[in-house]
């Protein structure tokens, strides 16, 4: 395969090194030089990927703030490490941390959930009972998985009958291994595909058809199986270049695919899972069927008044914000970074590092009473791992414009550098950005 | 955000090696501070040298040799110019290291040059020109 153009490289070039190496974030608006001195209360909801970068820069950002942390999951996990665990590369143990390593150093956390959001009386309820007003609001609750919107599934039925799912934490993500391992043996069908739902890291479901066919080719066993791929959409991919990239990818591969088909059953007894189609339902008979469930935003924030009221992003709850600013609209106080914001991509930890810059600067500002000046862009990346040894690193913006960080490597490309990148560079990029140092 | 900022980038390093971070810097002190030594002994460099650049080249190899099994793949994975480049710049740099810290190690072992000048008697010790 023939390798990228190799350019000299100059200062910008560096500079943008920095950002693809979580350096640098691509921001829009100025650092601010001195801490903010403010007695006000900042309450973080979720102790995920964002909630623990937001909390790390605002202790740093605000002094004299008391500053709440509010999640009761006491395990960290590194979730763009389970593809690596499904694909048995990694251990499970290697995506599993204490939340407790993140938390900075005067952050109060409260080990409980968020019950209830209660934005006109500026404050939130925990499962504990416990009651948090704020004059600062960050959402930062990640999605949670909508397993029973496809009839018959069950996420304890993750390793068995022939079903697998990447998503479904650590364990979900070694069952999905372990049923791989066993249909390497048999061969048979296998069918992967998405949900019809906005949803985290896109390229995942993707990532995983295509590594599971080198697996298979690996085993020797590729001849013995059949592979398909279904979309709700009529594209692969939501940006243009990438889906065309994907679709040399799955020819080459000999992938099958359908667009408009979304997954609605499935019958483990049967091993059966049944597609909702143009031409009515379609049932389909398979070995190895890889579950990718909608999301949607937590229950107490679809059930509160911070959820969109209309648009492409209500249905499921997520947090209305402004998508260049991430601040609400109607409650100006209250923030959403990560998962849970209701904007367009982003649904990435390359995304959190991000949008955390610019939600920290904007929050400090609004304490501040300045103008919010700092802007996100959508810059969302996914090293698209095509093989075990070689990835795409692909990055894009809100306009689908591909925006790749280092301008000699082609980002449609597979390279081995990339997925050095995903194998040996993005956990420690993502540990220092959870503990706010980059 | 600084671009670029050198905090940034220690932290990254920090995360990724975290203690051996502190071995490499405690290694490259005593590779400095032996290199000192063996410059005022007055040692045969150019032996030294020679040995360290075998060393050097012996280490450069293995790590080519080992470096994309180090990363989950082999070397059927790399595609290109850049992922060439990048395989040889870090066994080289590997290579290099190795043969810096290995060194003045060597050159003291190697003992001083026939032509070392000669060092000072300590105070209060015998002195075999008396
Ligand atoms: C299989 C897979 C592969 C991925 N691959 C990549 C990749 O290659 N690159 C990449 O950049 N990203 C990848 N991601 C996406 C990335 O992991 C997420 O986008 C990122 O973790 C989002 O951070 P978050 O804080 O919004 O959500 P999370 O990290 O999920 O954290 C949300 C937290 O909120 C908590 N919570 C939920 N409800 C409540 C409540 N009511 N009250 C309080 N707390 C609550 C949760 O328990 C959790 O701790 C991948 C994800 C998956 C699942």
């Amino acid at each position: 395969m023939p390798g990228p153009a190799l350019a000299p490289l100059n200062r910008r070039d560096l500079v943008r090194l920095a950002v693809a190496a979580g350096v640098a974030a691509p921001v829009a608006g100025a650092a601010r030089a001195q801490p903010l001195r403010t007695p006000a209360r900042v309450v973080i909801a979720g102790a995920g990927a964002a909630g623990l970068t937001m909390a790390s820069k605002l202790s740093r950002l605000l002094e004299g703030a008391r500053i709440t942390l509010i999640g009761a999951r006491t395990a960290h996990w590194y979730q763009p490490g389970f593809t690596m665990v499904a694909s048995g590369v990694w251990p499970a143990t290697k995506v599993v941390s204490e939340t407790a390593d993140y938390i900075a150093p005067g952050v109060t956390w409260v080990r409980a959930d968020v019950a209830a959001f209660e934005p006109e009386a500026k404050r939130v309820v925990a499962t504990d009972g416990s009651t948090h007003p704020y004059d600062a609001l960050v959402v930062a609750t990640g999605c949670t998985l909508e397993w029973s919107r496809i009839e018959g599934m069950d996420p304890t039925l993750i390793g068995r009958e022939g079903i697998a799912s990447v998503y479904a934490g650590p364990e979900g993500a070694a069952a999905t291994w372990r049923v791989l391992q066993r249909f390497m043996e048999t061969g048979g069908v296998a069918l992967h595909g998405r949900p019809p739902t906005e949803m985290k890291c896109a390229g995942a479901p993707l990532k995983g058809a295509l590594l599971w066919d080198a697996r298979l080719r690996e085993a020797g066993t590729r001849g013995r199986a059949e592979l398909h791929y279904f979309t709700p959409f009529r594209n692969l991919f939501a940006v243009a270049p990438v889906h065309a990239k994907v679709l040399e990818l799955f020819a080459a591969r000999d992938i099958a695919f359908a667009y408009d088909h979304t997954l609605t059953a499935v019958d483990p007894a049967a091993r059966t899972a049944t597609f909702r189609t143009p031409d009515g339902p379609k049932t389909l008979r398979y070995d190895y069927l890889h579950v990718v469930p909608p999301m949607a935003a937590p229950q107490p924030v679809r059930e509160s008044a911070l959820a969109w009221g209309s648009g492409p992003f209500a249905a499921d709850g997520w947090v209305e914000v402004n998508r260049d600013t991430l601040q609400h609209p109607r409650f100006p106080e209250v923030f959403a970074v990560g998962d849970v914001a209701g904007v367009p991509r982003g649904k990435t930890a390359a995304s959190v590092k991000t949008q955390a810059p610019v939600a920290a600067a904007n929050l400090v500002s609004f304490l501040a009473g300045e103008q919010l000046e700092a802007a996100y862009n959508g810059y969302t990346s996914c090293p698209l791992i095509t093989r075990p040894g070689r990835a795409m690193l692909v990055e894009f913006d809100y306009e689908g414009r591909l925006t790749p960080t280092f301008p000699f490597i082609d980002p449609l490309a597979e390279h081995w550098v990339p997925w050095v990148m995903k194998d040996r560079l993005l956990g420690p990029i993502y540990r220092a950005m959870l503990h706010g140092s980059i | 955000m600084e671009l670029f900022a050198p905090r940034a980038l220690a932290a990254i390093l920090g995360e990724m090696f975290g203690g051996l971070l502190w071995v490499a810097a405690a290694t490259a002190a005593l590779a400095l501070a032996l290199c000192l030594l063996a410059l005022r002994r007055g040692v045969r460099w150019r032996l030294a040298l020679r040995g360290a650049a075998a060393f050097g080249a012996l280490v450069a190899a293995g790590v080519l040799a080992a470096l994309p099994g180090f990363t989950n793949a082999t070397h059927a994975d790399l595609a290109g110019a850049l992922d060439w480049l990048i395989w040889g710049v870090v066994g080289l740099g590997v290579g290099l290291a190795a043969a810096l810290a290995v060194l003045p190690m060597l050159a003291l072992a190697l003992g001083e040059r026939a032509d070392a000048p000669a060092r000072r008697p300590q105070r209060g010790a015998a002195s075999s020109l008396r």
